[in-house]
């Protein structure tokens, strides 16, 4: 009875059951096949949130931070898997240390067909777009989603950033893989890309690029000036240690504005781009904007040499205008082989270092050269030279804790002070020039200033002497013979001449044989 | 007739929920208490009464009440209207019976339980007189068997008009009914062919019952459709479950692939006879390339056992491959193997690799039928390929090889090497002479249980089955064990609904051997001795002072040669183990005959666990100073946890009808399947001893690692038509038409058509054929083509899918970054299919035999796409690619001779398949290039190792390598071939081309199956022919050896040693690193014994005698012997076995 009741009831519906069929073969049929994935998130629904926005943001950050970029090649450079020679690296070029290995040697003398070097350059060019595409994938769609950020602050604070790491990235490709502006301001350079597709962006002149990173960079600056906190009381200082500091803000998205690209980040490199194409006056305003905030103050003489290893400032962190946050494991396992591995991949002679620091004349009393470098005997036989290596990226062993976070610098002050230098040297104000010249010195206890400069050659050579000891390990001194078209110092006697041959890196293969359009 | 029913009527339709209660009973009884003798039930029970004045009705209830017989009987038997004293002391049944119905007019017999109770007839009853006349006819019988006219016992009787059932016979064959003139009543009994008989007069008759003969064999089913293979044009196999357990009683896919050689397991020389690796399955050639996304270059040993498969349709759902090899082969009913479109295209982007559609077995109605399985499976290594030196051999081999020479290999100085030389040679003298390849294996015995409980009635059907399965592999430690049961019930509540559910439960219990690799063992000098002086076991037992080649500090390192038994027992442990769970539930409704409507929903739950323990004194800590890896954090131990869950769920309309002479079978589908897979793993280390392997006593979690974790989910939708129609039987047609939808292609193309249509001709149904070639019993022409697709590929590829940096957190907050670039126009990979066929049946069908001809040609082959990497990619997927596959099958049927007691069948096929690449992307061409940048180098140890590749007009299974010119006699050398012809001494990896072709030439199976009387013999052989085969034996263990290690004796013997030796093998002292050359390509024609049975089913005459209905006991012997054109170690990571399996099968 049970049954056969049911059963009637099926019978009735006989005429539905076609239509259920119909229904199931076509309503939600797109939406069940719609499968969003769990462990990860597909696009569309990562950038249906705010929250979505804030962590592509910080992927582009993470992607920067890798040891293919600034986590690495960009900053302090790379090494072959058994950890026996170097691969590349912008200092290694600048001849910041020395080799006993055939590879590293190559590579040193800016033979760029050597396997690793190519190898290397390729991760960089292809992790460096592939960090553009992230920030296209943000700013392709933002403008559309503008509805999802309550209020304009977030909306103007991302794509401002994401602006900002576009040009920043597209730069430095340049500065790598293009002629200088110096040498050839016309010649073929790089393709800036700002689309999210599978057809290639055609390749820009020098003078192409930097137009298109000066007008990101100029959107950049007018929304992050509407919204970077770093405008809004900010106190720039080691973590931990000041009331109002940059690790106060409930909100670990608006913390440490110094390791993304904030507002005077985006002035800086706006000051470099403009000296790199040689516009005195824009460089000036841009750098001076960045001194005259007095956000970032000089770092204390007892802090660079405090006694204790967890709270000696070993970069001058509250100068860094910006920098890359790379206290990873991975990072560290690099710094570890480049830095404190017996024998260290990366290591100058101490002879070296004193010719660097002027030991032997101004320089023997420098800070830096004090502080950073630690002499080490040579493992490789007794006649050999002693060791002088790089202590900038120490970290100390836990639970000992560093007095700040494993970082690599983007932009220190001390370079605003040089373009502002240079700047005013070139727009005739010797006096200016020579007084940012002057305070960078004492701040690295060099007490004697220089008072004039015979001519350009010689303050340009000044100031490459000086800039190579501040950069030491951070690669922006090979960009600076680069701007100036200014041959390399090999020794104390022998300069390898200026030529696109040793400024231009080779474009990977991949890049010219799949162009399709 | 009007019936009345006594207590709880048995057979009525009403009570549903009593008789459900029954069958639930007798399930609980059967799976907790598992007795096996239920069907003794017999007349013995004895009954006591003591009554004053009791009506029948009182008594039939103090009989019930005590043996639990029912009764029956009419309402024209008065029960309360006589009186009688009874007085009955432990006396029988029937005894009681007749006591009680003396005097009575009443007789009464008795089926199953029920106890009937009749007027005796041969009188009209005196007080029926102005009632109608009763025309009831008592007719009575008996019930024989057919062939071996033996009495059967329990046989169903049942009225055809309304499935009343009037009875069943006794033990001795004998039947009483009560019907009406004019009834047609229906003779049923399992495994027979019903019998229809229409009773007019009460005479005695004999019925005689014919076995259901070879029923599979003439219908095909599609998983969708039951087809009758006359009138189907698609391209199918079928082969019955008994046939399948009688070729391979332990492994599935092997005995499906012995009845057909399309269906081709792929070799898998490593992983040899290893319980735990899983078949590479493929079903008429490639429609997909392997995936060349791993940063390391393919090497065809270790291609992933995912690509290419057919889909497996087990029941009507989709299930992996694990769950078929898992399968417990007593529980299928039959194996379909669907190729062509017309068989497959219902199954759309499923379709493209085959489809294998698997049906368990259903319940029969009857009474309790219970068949018990026992299997003994004893396996014993097969090391006959293995040709090692021993200890005299070896250590003059080394010499020769110039180990003990100063200088070139080694920094030792002579006098040490003398020492070290007579050190073992003192060894030797003093009989050490150990037999590696032993010491890792066994012989293995695994066994079986399996029972089955069957029965019911028309209305209610049930099987309740388990199974204990032990299969230890031959190396030790490693088994794969199953436990499994479950329940099925079919429900008619009429005769136009039927209910069927179906639960399965699995646990899989698999452990891999602790002893490592098999290839380990073989590598070690039998010179070495297992224990030292006082019989402690020696971890190290060498070291070697080696010559790298490199310069610098680097260039002479120690080799450490450790004890490979020692590790064994150190306490690792690698083991894995899931528990699945199936519900089946699907209803059926016929609306008319022809109109039949189901509905189908399956819900699967697979829960998988791995376990890996290392312990903290394995060889894999030994070395690592302690500085770097504390002690404290030695020992590792390893998690993971993979969770499926999939639901499927269809609803079908179907259609057959014969009109005229039209037939017409149409069925219209609607299927959703979705598949969620959870992976989560992590890893802990730091363990005190091997003792406490508890993840518990680790002291901390892997150290910078996080834990891993991903979630996969797939969906697809499939809505179809396809008909099948037939005119006169002579002339079919069959069309699909199939929209497809899935969830990993890309948003623009979600949903994609496939089609198929086939025509055929039974051209013997022609008069012309029937008057002209009367010898020509059977001639079927079918043609088909179709379009089908297939899914090989990651769930999400057609999405831009960002993943969370979790384990690199930035300082202001997790971040996310994109994978790739998610193509949304990725579709399915369509492939075109056509298929000729004939059907040539002679002399009666005595001798058939069916050759097929099929092309497939693959488009949108998914590939790599190169791209300029500042669009932020290197590569995207794109369907961009063709492949075709063709090839011929013949099968050949022939029954020799058949007599009623002599039966001889001969079966044997042929396959063979070509595959050719017509056209790929630019990036795959790239990738050639990094294969040979991989190749070349020697850190990655692939320079003597074919590797795959790829090039427009070659076959995926073309060997690539550098032509050879074999050894030169004057220096020992090998000479290669350039491309341009010319020779040289020096070997470039730009000299790679085409060097053979790993596809046979022909490839199938040739047998014959003898009956005689009770006797079975079965054999099964295979061959194939003329395929190429890169002989990496003579690279490995010969030419590339490592002389420090022990070698094939061809080593010794074969190469050469002075100028003028022609030899095949290169100078004995030359260390040298022999390269990929054509040296090694040899034609691989090879002749195996696959399979032999023989059984014995015991005769129906002693079955009767002994109680049960019958006994089968059968040997079957696997992988007997191999004959074989090439010489090589077959098995490098887990050796081979040879299996003989002893089956006992009983029904009771």
């Amino acid at each position: 009875m049970y049954f056969t009741g049911h059963f009637l009831i099926f019978t009735k519906m006989k005429k539905y059951i076609l239509i259920v069929i119909g229904l199931i073969t076509l309503a939600s049929c797109k939406k069940f096949l719609d499968v969003k994935p769990q462990s990860e998130v597909d696009e569309t629904q990562l950038f249906n949130s705010a929250q979505g926005y804030r962590e592509a943001l910080n992927g582009v950050y993470t992607l920067c931070s890798s040891t293919s970029l600034y986590g690495g090649n960009l900053t302090f450079g790379s090494y072959n898997y058994n950890g026996t020679s170097a691969t590349g690296g912008l200092d290694v070029l600048a001849q910041n240390y020395q080799f006993n290995d055939v590879i590293s040697n190559d590579i040193q003398s800016f033979d760029y067909t050597q396997q690793a070097f190519v190898t290397t350059t390729t991760a960089v060019w292809d992790t460096a777009y592939r960090a553009i595409a992230n920030c296209n994938y943000i700013l392709t769609t933002i403008d559309a989603k503008k509805s999802l950020f309550s209020g304009t602050n977030d909306y103007y604070l991302i794509k401002g950033e994401a602006l900002t790491l576009r040009a920043y990235l597209h730069f430095d490709v340049l500065r790598m893989y293009a002629p200088s502006y110096a040498s050839n301001p016309t010649a073929k350079a790089i393709p800036y890309v700002t689309v999210i597709s599978t057809k290639s962006t055609a390749f820009s002149t020098v003078t192409g690029v930097l137009d298109s990173c000066i007008a990101d960079l100029t959107r950049a600056k007018t929304l992050l000036q509407q919204s970077d906190p770093i405008l809004n009381g900010y106190v720039v200082g080691y973590p931990g240690q000041l009331t109002q500091n940059e690790d106060s803000n409930p909100d670990l998205f608006y913390q440490n504005r110094r390791q993304r690209m904030n507002y005077y980040t985006v002035c800086g490199e706006l000051a470099r781009i403009y000296l790199y194409e040689n516009d005195y006056a824009d460089a000036l305003t841009n750098a001076e904007l960045v001194i005259n905030s007095k956000l970032f103050p000089w770092t204390n003489q007892a802090d660079f040499f405090s006694q204790g290893i967890s709270t000696r400032d070993r970069i001058f962190y509250k100068e860094l205008i910006s920098c890359w946050y790379i206290d990873n494991s991975t990072v560290n396992n690099e710094l570890t082989t480049l830095f404190t591995a017996v024998p260290p991949v990366l290591s100058a002679t101490t002879d070296q270092t004193a010719t660097i620091y002027e030991a032997a004349q101004a320089g023997a009393d420098d800070w830096r050269y004090k502080q950073w470098f630690l002499a080490t005997a040579s493992t490789s036989g007794a006649t050999a030279d002693e060791r002088a290596v790089l202590q900038k990226y120490v970290e100390n062993t836990t639970p000992v804790a560093n007095l700040y976070p494993l970082v690599a610098p983007a932009m220190r002050l001390t370079e605003m002070y040089y373009i502002a230098s240079e700047a005013s040297y070139n727009l005739g104000d010797q006096t200016s020039a020579l007084n940012y010249f002057n305070t960078v010195r004492r701040n690295r206890g060099i007490g004697d200033s220089v008072v004039s400069v015979a001519d350009k050659p010689t303050f340009n050579n000044l100031l490459l002497t000086e800039a190579r000891k501040e950069f030491y390990g951070e690669s922006q001194i090979f960009y600076m013979y680069k701007r100036l078209n200014h041959g390399i110092p090999l020794s104390s006697t022998y300069i390898q001449p200026a030529s696109d041959k040793i400024f231009v890196f080779p474009l990977p293969i991949d890049e010219l044989a799949y162009r399709n359009n | 007739m009007k019936l009345k029913f006594l207590y709880n009527p048995v057979f009525a339709t009403g009570s549903v929920r009593y008789k459900l209660f029954i069958v639930m009973k007798i399930t609980a009884i059967l799976m907790f208490i598992g007795i096996m003798h239920l069907s003794a039930a017999g007349y013995s029970q004895n009954v006591s009464i003591s009554r004053h004045d009791a009506n029948l009705e009182t008594l039939f209830k103090d009989i019930k009440s005590q043996t639990g017989y029912t009764f029956f009987y009419t309402e024209k038997i008065n029960t309360t209207q006589q009186s009688i004293d009874v007085k009955l002391k432990n006396v029988s049944l029937t005894v009681a019976l007749d006591y009680c119905l003396k005097g009575l007019r009443l007789n009464y017999t008795i089926v199953n339980k029920t106890i009937v109770i009749r007027h005796v007839t041969d009188e009209a009853p005196p007080t029926e007189s102005l009632g109608p006349i009763d025309k009831t006819l008592n007719v009575k019988g008996i019930v024989t068997d057919g062939q071996t006219k033996e009495l059967m016992t329990g046989v169903n009787i049942y009225l055809k008009a309304d499935k009343h059932v009037l009875g069943a016979t006794n033990s001795k064959g004998e039947f009483l009914i009560s019907v009406q003139p004019g009834d047609v009543v229906v003779f049923a009994f399992v495994g027979y062919t019903p019998k229809e008989v229409t009773i007019n007069d009460a005479k005695p008759l004999t019925i005689k019952m014919d076995l259901v003969v070879k029923i599979m064999n003439d219908v095909v089913i599609t998983g969708y459709q039951t087809i009758k293979k006359d009138t189907y044009t698609g391209s199918a196999v079928t082969i019955s479950g008994d046939d399948l357990k009688r070729t391979n009683p332990s492994d599935v896919i092997k005995a499906i692939a012995a009845y057909d050689p399309s269906f081709r397991i792929g070799d898998n020389n490593l992983t040899g006879s290893n319980p735990n690796s899983l078949p590479n399955v493929t079903v008429r050639g490639s429609t997909s390339l392997p995936s060349v996304n791993g940063s390391s270059a393919i090497d065809r040993n270790n291609l992933s056992s995912t690509y290419n498969q057919p889909a497996y349709m087990l029941d009507g759902f989709q299930a992996t491959l694990e769950q078929i090899v898992d399968l417990d082969i007593d529980r299928i009913a039959n194996v379909t193997i669907l190729k062509d479109a017309a068989a497959t295209a219902v199954y759309g982007s499923r379709a493209a690799n085959g489809v294998i559609v698997i049906t368990t077995k259903a319940p029969k109605p009857g009474k309790l039928q219970l068949t018990y399985n026992a299997q003994l499976n004893i396996s014993a290594p097969d090391l006959s390929s293995y040709h090692v030196l021993n200890a005299t051999q070896k250590l003059q081999y080394e010499k020769l090889a110039g180990l003990y020479t100063t200088g070139a290999t080694t920094s030792t100085s002579q006098d040490d090497l003398d020492a070290l030389y007579s050190h073992i040679l003192e060894n030797i003298k003093s009989g050490v002479n150990t037999y590696w390849l032993s010491q890792p294996l066994r012989n293995a015995y695994g066994i079986k249980h399996s029972l089955d409980a069957q029965g019911g009635d028309s209305t209610f059907r049930y099987d309740v089955y388990g199974r204990y399965q032990t299969n230890p592999g031959v190396m030790i430690g490693s088994s794969r064990n199953d436990y499994s049961g479950g329940m099925t019930f079919y429900y008619n509540p009429s005769k136009k609904l039927l209910f069927r559910n179906d639960l399965q439960i699995t646990q899989e219990n698999s452990v891999n051997s602790p002893y490592g690799n098999f290839s380990t063992y073989v590598a070690m000098n039998p010179y070495y001795p297992l224990t030292d002086g006082n019989g402690n076991s020696l971890r190290e037992l060498a070291n070697w002072n080696v010559n790298t080649g490199a310069l610098g500090p680097k260039q002479y390192t120690t080799e450490n040669v450790l004890n490979p038994l020692y590790e064994a027992n150190v306490g690792n442990f690698d083991k894995a183990a899931y528990l699945e769970l199936i519900d089946n539930l699907s209803i059926d409704y016929h609306i008319t005959p022809a109109l039949r409507l189901q509905g189908q929903i399956s819900l699967t739950d697979h829960k998988a666990t791995s376990d890996t323990f290392v312990s903290p004194t394995s060889d894999t800590f030994y070395y690592i100073p302690i500085t770097t890896l504390p002690v404290d954090d030695r020992g590792s131990y390893t998690y993971g946890n993979d969770d499926i869950f999939q639901y499927d769920g269809k609803i079908q309309l179907n259609y057959t009808k014969q009109i005229g002479s039209h037939s017409l079978n149409l069925a219209m589908a609607s299927e959703v399947v979705s598949n969620t897979e959870n992976i989560k793993s992590f890893e802990a280390e730091g363990f005190s001893n091997s003792t406490f392997t508890n993840i518990g006593f680790a002291r901390t979690y892997l150290s910078n690692s996080a834990p891993t974790g991903d979630v996969l989910t797939t969906r697809t939708i499939s809505n179809f038509i396809t008909g099948n129609y037939a005119y006169q039987n002579k002339y079919l047609l069959d069309a699909t038409y199939n929209i497809n939808g899935s969830s990993s292609f890309g948003a623009n193309k979600q949903f994609a058509p496939f089609w198929s249509t086939g025509i055929g001709w039974n051209m013997h149904k022609e008069d012309f054929m029937k008057n002209n070639f009367p010898f020509i019993s059977r001639f079927k022409l079918t043609a088909t083509t179709g379009l089908t697709g297939s899914v090989d590929f990651p769930p999400y590829l057609a999405k831009t899918i960002y993943s969370y940096q979790t384990s690199d957190w930035y300082s202001t907050g997790i971040g996310a970054t994109v994978d790739g670039y998610g193509n949304t126009n990725l579709q399915w990979q369509r492939t075109t299919n056509y298929d000729l066929a004939l059907d040539l049946g002679l002399f009666g069908d005595k001798l058939v035999i069916n050759p097929h001809y099929y092309y497939k040609l693959t488009n949108g082959l998914l590939t790599p796409i190169n791209i300029v990497p500042s669009t932020g990619y290197q590569t995207y997927e794109d369907n961009l690619g063709d492949m075709r596959d063709k090839g011929e099958e013949v099968y050949l049927t022939w029954n020799a001779y058949k007599t009623s007691k002599l039966n001889i069948n001969i079966v044997a096929n042929f396959a063979h398949n070509s595959n050719a690449v017509l056209h790929i992307s630019d990036a795959l061409k790239a990738y050639n290039a990094s294969v040979d940048a991989y190749q070349s180098n020697p850190a990655n140890n692939v320079q003597s190792t074919p590797l795959l590749r790829y090039a427009e007009g070659q076959s995926i299974y073309t060997i690539y390598g550098v032509k050879s010119d074999g050894i030169d006699p004057e220096t020992g050398k090998e000479i290669y071939v350039k491309k341009d012809g010319t020779l040289t001494f020096n070997y470039d990896i730009n000299d790679t081309q085409p060097i053979g072709n790993a596809e046979a030439k022909g490839e199938g199976n040739f047998g014959s199956n003898i009956t005689y009387k009770q006797f079975y013999l079965g054999f099964t052989f295979h061959y194939q022919f003329g395929g190429d085969y890169y002989n990496q034996t003579l690279v490995d263990r010969v030419e590339d050896a490592d002389p420090r290690y022990n070698v094939d004796i061809r080593a010794l013997e074969d190469r050469w040693q002075q100028p003028g030796d022609v030899t095949f093998f290169k100078n004995i002292a030359d260390l040298s690193t022999t390269y990929a050359t054509s040296r090694f390509v040899q034609k691989n024609n090879e002749v195996d014994l696959q399979s032999v049975t023989l059984s014995y089913d015991i005769t129906k005459k002693f079955a009767k005698k002994i109680g049960v209905q019958g006994i089968r006991l059968s040997l079957t012997a696997n992988d007997l012997f191999e004959a074989s054109s090439i010489q090589i170690e077959r098995g490098i990571d887990y050796p081979y076995a040879r299996n003989l399996t002893c089956t006992l099968q009983a029904t009771f």
